[in-house]
């Protein structure tokens, strides 16, 4: 974490973001935290040339496991900032309070806002070497004491058409518990994406090789991907729960929704068909010939 | 795609001296079968000759008791025509249904019955309707122009000038989505005029698209989805069978697509 | 080669190229417009969706000599020069893009289907109408949300220009 002399601050991660909105939930973060305007923080990820280590973003970990990291790393500029702060203010370090961008002496109308200390920081003009060293600079390491164990309760309604075997979501609900969550419209994004592709993999989604080894499914021709008018929107909503294995409370959000929404669809469809006797996914011919047995069984 | 020689004709007169001149030449109309055909190396034509340059081409118009659809004319321009939408919705429905808005926008009703893909929804339309094609040489009905999967009765050279569709028919189409192409697993169009019932079914024949007699004797007496109950649906030797859909899978559908077809054509 | 000259987002260009070079090609790799991207190459996804002569269609499936004379419209022509499209806008306030890669796409159908259905548009149509714009990310959601806002903010730029 690097805080610039002008008060802005460059967030070099290892945690990569491709589309799960890293840069505004981490920047949210830094600037909640720092007070200092959204805007003034850059996350850099994803380039080997400036990011030493990363692995990627897998597994729920990049709230739980990277934003812990970027916690720990805020604590040390924190702790640095108030070391810089009591000389500028000439004041006792355990006097310095930090709240909304503001260092302040306890009990004195005495401030200095973050980006003059920043600014003292790297001047050193307050201060001598041998008193602290210069600049605004730190690396924090995570390892994380436990997994997260997010929770929830995903409800699918489905429709059947029996002359067809079409299935039909007709309504989604679904509470989960991410524990603290700082971007609700990122994690609710989160978890929409997994719901349909969980529908996907319940309903429409498999690949089919031939008895050669071939790929017959290698093209949008064939793999059925869900598409707009396969899906309903979703209603989605949270409780929360602080996760107690990582500073910040957060738990993992990124998989939920894949990982409920096959078997809500699949409890659906064979609570509709009276019967367990069917695969994912569940495609309309394989709902039809499974409701052709459910009908020949009511006929018995 | 392998290299081809472009030609784009501005009127049918350079596009026939065009397609007499130049042996292996495709006739690019919309190309969003074509196109891909040749991306995949599957059609590697020496030349292409464009036809979205010849406007005489597009356009519709009413003729007395027909309606007359330029070759060119998009699936966009047919689903939304105020005359096609007044003489024949269901002909505008199935225009309207075929691909997605952008496909609509470019895909022709001449190319996609020069191409007669078995999975392809004009064919079964146009031969429910009793249309005519109509050619730079010679007009054919198109029960005579559409032979067989991928196959049709022009010949070399020749090309699609226009679609004569009559009006004053009760008409539907119904389809049955392949869940991942959208195109037509199983298409049944019913076309009811006067006494002459004709049920045309695509996307499920193994040699493409083709005609379901018994249900056009059974609703030429009562036309009425009713009166497929009790007639045996096509036999499932003669139908596809691919991962989608089995061959008996398909024969179940034709029977629900034809009753939902025939249903709609009653609707109104 | 064949020469093809067309007018691009307002500009008028012109390049040689194969008989073969897709209308796509010619946007990325002739003008350097890389906004309008190649998913499927299919024909499905419809991440390549740009406007010719006012109508959205698929730029991988059109050959750029076919597009002679033609007006063209990509995602890096509809914003306002700094300020975004109301489509645009809709998208970012919406969250209707993760990935970001069939976005282009997205809102340049989404456009479309405004100029077509009008600023009034159901949840249902516009389902329906992203037929050919397929997206892993978002479950669709926010974008038939973003879409609905956006096309909705379209008809208030009408009202207010006229």
């Amino acid at each position: 974490m690097r805080v610039n002399p002008v008060g802005t601050v460059e967030v070099l991660t290892g945690s990569h973001s491709h589309g799960q909105g890293h840069e505004t939930t981490f920047a949210q973060l830094v600037a909640g935290r720092l007070g200092i305007p959204i805007e003034n923080v850059a996350i850099v990820h994803g380039d080997t040339d400036k990011v030493q280590m990363g692995m990627g973003t897998y597994g729920s970990r990049s709230g739980a496991v990277g934003m812990s990291a970027i916690v720990k790393a805020l604590d040390k500029i924190e702790a640095k900032a108030k070391k810089v702060a009591s000389f500028v203010l000439e004041a006792a370090e355990a006097d310095i309070d930090f709240k909304d961008g503001k260092f302040s002496v306890k009990g004195t109308d005495k401030s200095v806002d973050f980006a003059s200390v920043a600014l003292q920081a790297y001047v050193a003009h307050k201060f001598t070497g041998e008193q602290l060293e210069p600049g605004l600079k730190e690396g924090a390491f995570y390892d994380p004491t436990n997994f997260t164990f997010p929770s929830g309760v995903h409800i699918a309604e489905v429709e059947i058409d029996p002359d067809t075997g079409v299935t039909t979501i007709a309504k989604w609900t679904a509470v989960d518990d991410f524990g603290v969550i700082i971007n609700p419209m990122i994690v609710e994004g989160q978890v929409h994406g997994g719901i349909a592709q969980g529908i996907g993999q319940a309903l429409l989604e498999g690949a089919v090789y031939d008895a050669n080894g071939q790929l017959l499914t290698a093209s949008y021709m064939d793999y059925t991907m869900p598409r707009a008018d396969d899906l309903p929107s979703f209603r989605v909503d949270h409780t929360t729960t602080p996760c107690p294995s990582n500073p910040l409370g957060i738990k993992g959000c990124g998989e939920a929704g894949a990982i409920a929404a096959p078997a809500a669809v699949m409890n659906a469809v064979t609570d509709a068909l009276g019967h367990e006797n069917i695969a994912m996914p569940a495609t309309p011919q394989a709902v039809w010939l499974a409701a052709r047995a459910s009908f020949a069984k009511a006929a018995e | 795609m392998y290299a081809f020689d472009f030609h784009r004709p501005a009127t049918l007169r350079q596009a026939n001296s065009l397609v007499g001149k130049l042996g292996d030449a495709k006739i690019l109309a919309g190309g969003q079968t074509l196109l891909p055909t040749m991306k995949q190396r599957l059609a590697s034509p020496s030349a292409v000759i464009d036809l979205s340059g010849v406007p005489e081409l597009a356009g519709i118009e009413q003729k007395g008791r027909n309606l007359v659809i330029g070759a060119m004319t998009s699936h966009a321009e047919v689903a939304t025509s105020a005359l096609v939408t007044a003489a024949l919705p269901g002909l505008a429905a199935l225009a309207g249904g075929i691909g997605d808005p952008h496909v609509r926008h470019k895909g022709t009703i001449g190319g996609s019955i020069a191409n007669n893909d078995p999975a392809a929804d004009y064919p079964a339309g146009l031969l429910a309707l009793g249309a005519t094609i109509v050619t730079n040489r010679r007009k054919m009905p198109a029960a005579e122009f559409f032979t067989g999967m991928f196959s049709t009765a022009l010949d070399e050279g020749e090309i699609i000038t226009k679609v004569i569709v009559p009006i004053g028919a009760k008409f539907a189409y119904a389809k049955f989505r392949n869940p991942a192409s959208r195109y037509a697993m199983v298409g049944v169009a019913v076309g009811k005029k006067g006494s002459s019932v004709v049920v045309a079914v695509t996307g499920a024949g193994s040699d493409g698209v083709f005609r379901w007699t018994e249900a056009e004797a059974a609703l030429g007496k009562r036309f009425n989805a009713k009166s497929l109950d009790g007639i045996t649906n096509p036999a499932a030797k003669d139908l596809n069978s691919d991962i989608h859909a089995s061959a008996e899978y398909r024969s179940h559908l034709i029977g629900v697509m034809a009753r939902r077809a025939v249903t709609g054509a009653t609707a109104k | 080669m064949p020469k093809v000259s067309m007018t691009v987002n307002g500009k008028r260009v012109s390049a040689d190229v194969e008989g073969r070079t897709l209308l796509v090609q010619f946007l990325r790799e002739h003008q350097r417009l890389t906004g309008t991207h190649v998913g499927c190459d299919t024909s499905q996804c419809g991440a390549c969706v740009v406007h010719v002569d006012g109508k959205a269609i698929k730029a991988c499936t059109t050959l750029a000599l076919s597009c002679e004379g033609a007006n063209v419209i990509t995602i890096e022509g509809v914003a306002n020069g700094t300020e975004l499209h109301p489509m645009q806008a809709a998208f970012r306030t919406h969250h209707g893009l993760q990935c970001g890669f069939c976005t282009p796409g997205m809102i340049m159908a989404a456009i479309d289907m405004v100029n077509r259905l009008g600023t009034d548009l159901s949840e249902e149509t516009i389902r329906h109408e992203l037929e050919g714009n397929i997206c892993r990310c978002t479950g669709y959601h926010n974008i038939v949300k973003a879409i609905q806002a956006g096309a909705a903010a379209m008809g208030g730029m009408k009202v207010a220009a006229e």
